[in-house]
């Protein structure tokens, strides 16, 4: 299994979502993702109208509504979690409630942003929009070798699993511990060698 | 016929102590096809990325190599780049746009070339022109190896080095590389140094050998290195 496989795209589709033009889609998204994030909390019609515009693009983009969820699902906790938090303070619920819908909304913005657009558009669309290309640079080489790295990570739990005779049940943070160290150095010794490859056809 | 490449006792230790290279000498002259073998860490791959000045990592004010009569030293090393085109032993190290035709145009961008132009003549050399959207990430290593041979020639370098060019392609992938190869080497004068592990292979376009010794070089016939 390649990493890729792990997020096997839905970008690749065709719908009519998925024809519209790179830069119209995440300029859009970014804007509603600011107009969401800046609602004053009680205007609860902006989440609620942006999650009714959110379900007819999903419908047209004929994505299956699991994967976007499964998506969505991914990076729920991380949002939970810093809204759980807010539970602590007066009036806990109402901003608990309110945190948590808008950051739902938010992130399945992006979701179904990326699931209905290729990332190089993303990329090309950025460039378009003179957004400084360090920035895009870096965005661009981290989508590339997020993709290796899973690929080296996955390659080391399989060549630990070949030779893994326990149940497998427990945990071996012994094992897992000496693995993200691995992968750490694998990782430096890599960027040294793309550093070296772009220098060697000119970069500056 | 022009010296190419010279070196002059070059000397090399790794930051861990590993000592690579130890005084190595010799040189080869324009348009002159040269195999490198030797077993795994002989250190055909440090001499390599020496050619370009990828190491040492802390350019010195002399060195012991030189390129067409230029010392590969800092101020010269830009030059020295456009020349040398080096092809990484690990694809994945070398292909890092997202996709085939970014990386293809990555090199003529940086030297002020208009890629429209150069791609469309690079890609069919390599024969990458069908996978030029794709991401390398989902890409075969043959497909991926093709891919970084295109973006090596997009620069037309006078020099090609490439490190292990034909490890893991199929017997018919390494035919259409040898064949690509000879094309090249009729089309202009190209001097290619190249690496290799196995020294079988070698009876195709190469015409002397420098067998090796870990950290040394013997230099002679085919048959008798």
């Amino acid at each position: 299994m390649k990493a890729s496989d792990l997020f096997a795209t839905a970008a690749d589709l065709d719908s009519p979502v998925h024809r519209l033009p790179a830069a119209t889609k995440l300029w859009v998204a970014v804007a509603m993702v600011i107009v969401v994030a800046l609602s004053p909390r009680d205007w609860w019609f902006v989440p609620a109208g942006a999650t009714l515009v959110l379900a007819l693009v999903s419908g047209l983009s004929r994505i299956p509504v699991r994967v976007l969820l499964g998506r969505l699902l991914i990076v729920e906790p991380f949002v939970l979690g810093i809204a759980l938090l807010s539970l602590f303070q007066d009036d806990g619920v109402a901003i608990f409630l309110g945190l948590l819908a808008k950051s739902t909304v938010c992130l399945y913005t992006m979701v179904l942003l990326s699931c209905t657009t290729p990332f190089t558009a993303w990329i090309d669309a950025l460039r378009q929009a003179r957004v400084p290309s360090i920035f895009v640079t870096t965005v661009a080489l981290m989508y590339r070798y997020l993709y290796v790295l899973l690929d080296e990570a996955l390659r080391m739990r399989r060549a630990r699993a070949a030779r893994s005779f326990s149940s497998g049940r427990r945990v071996d943070w012994k094992v897992l511990a000496s693995v993200a160290g691995q992968l750490f150095l694998r990782s430096t010794a890599r960027a040294e060698r793309i550093y070296a490859a772009m220098l060697s056809r000119g970069w500056r | 016929m022009r010296t190419a490449l010279e070196v002059n006792g070059l000397s090399y230790r790794y930051s861990d102590g590993t000592a690579a290279l130890d005084g190595l000498q010799f040189h080869v002259v324009e348009s002159e096809c040269v195999g490198l073998v030797g077993p795994n860490g002989a250190g055909k791959s440090t001499l390599l990325l020496h050619l370009n000045g990828v190491l040492p990592e802390s350019p010195t004010r002399t060195s012991a190599l030189s390129v067409f009569g230029q010392p590969i030293i800092e101020a010269n090393l830009r030059s020295i780049r456009r020349q040398v085109g080096l092809l990484f032993q690990d694809p994945d190290d070398q292909l890092f746009c997202p996709t085939v035709y970014e990386d293809v145009a990555f090199g003529p961008k940086q030297l002020g070339l208009d890629p429209k132009e150069i791609v469309p003549r690079c890609s069919p050399k390599s024969d990458c022109s069908a996978f030029e959207a794709r991401s390398p990430s989902r890409m075969s290593h043959g497909e991926k190896r093709r891919a970084c041979l295109a973006g090596v020639l997009a620069c037309d370098p006078s020099i090609l080095v490439l490190d292990e060019p034909s490890a893991d392609l199929d017997p018919r992938g390494r035919r259409e590389l040898i064949a690509l190869l000879r094309r090249l080497r009729s089309q202009r004068s190209c001097t290619r140094p190249r690496s290799r592990t196995r020294g079988r292979r070698l009876s195709a376009p190469g015409c002397s050998v420098h067998g090796r010794r870990p950290g040394s070089v013997a230099d002679g016939a085919t048959r008798r290195v």
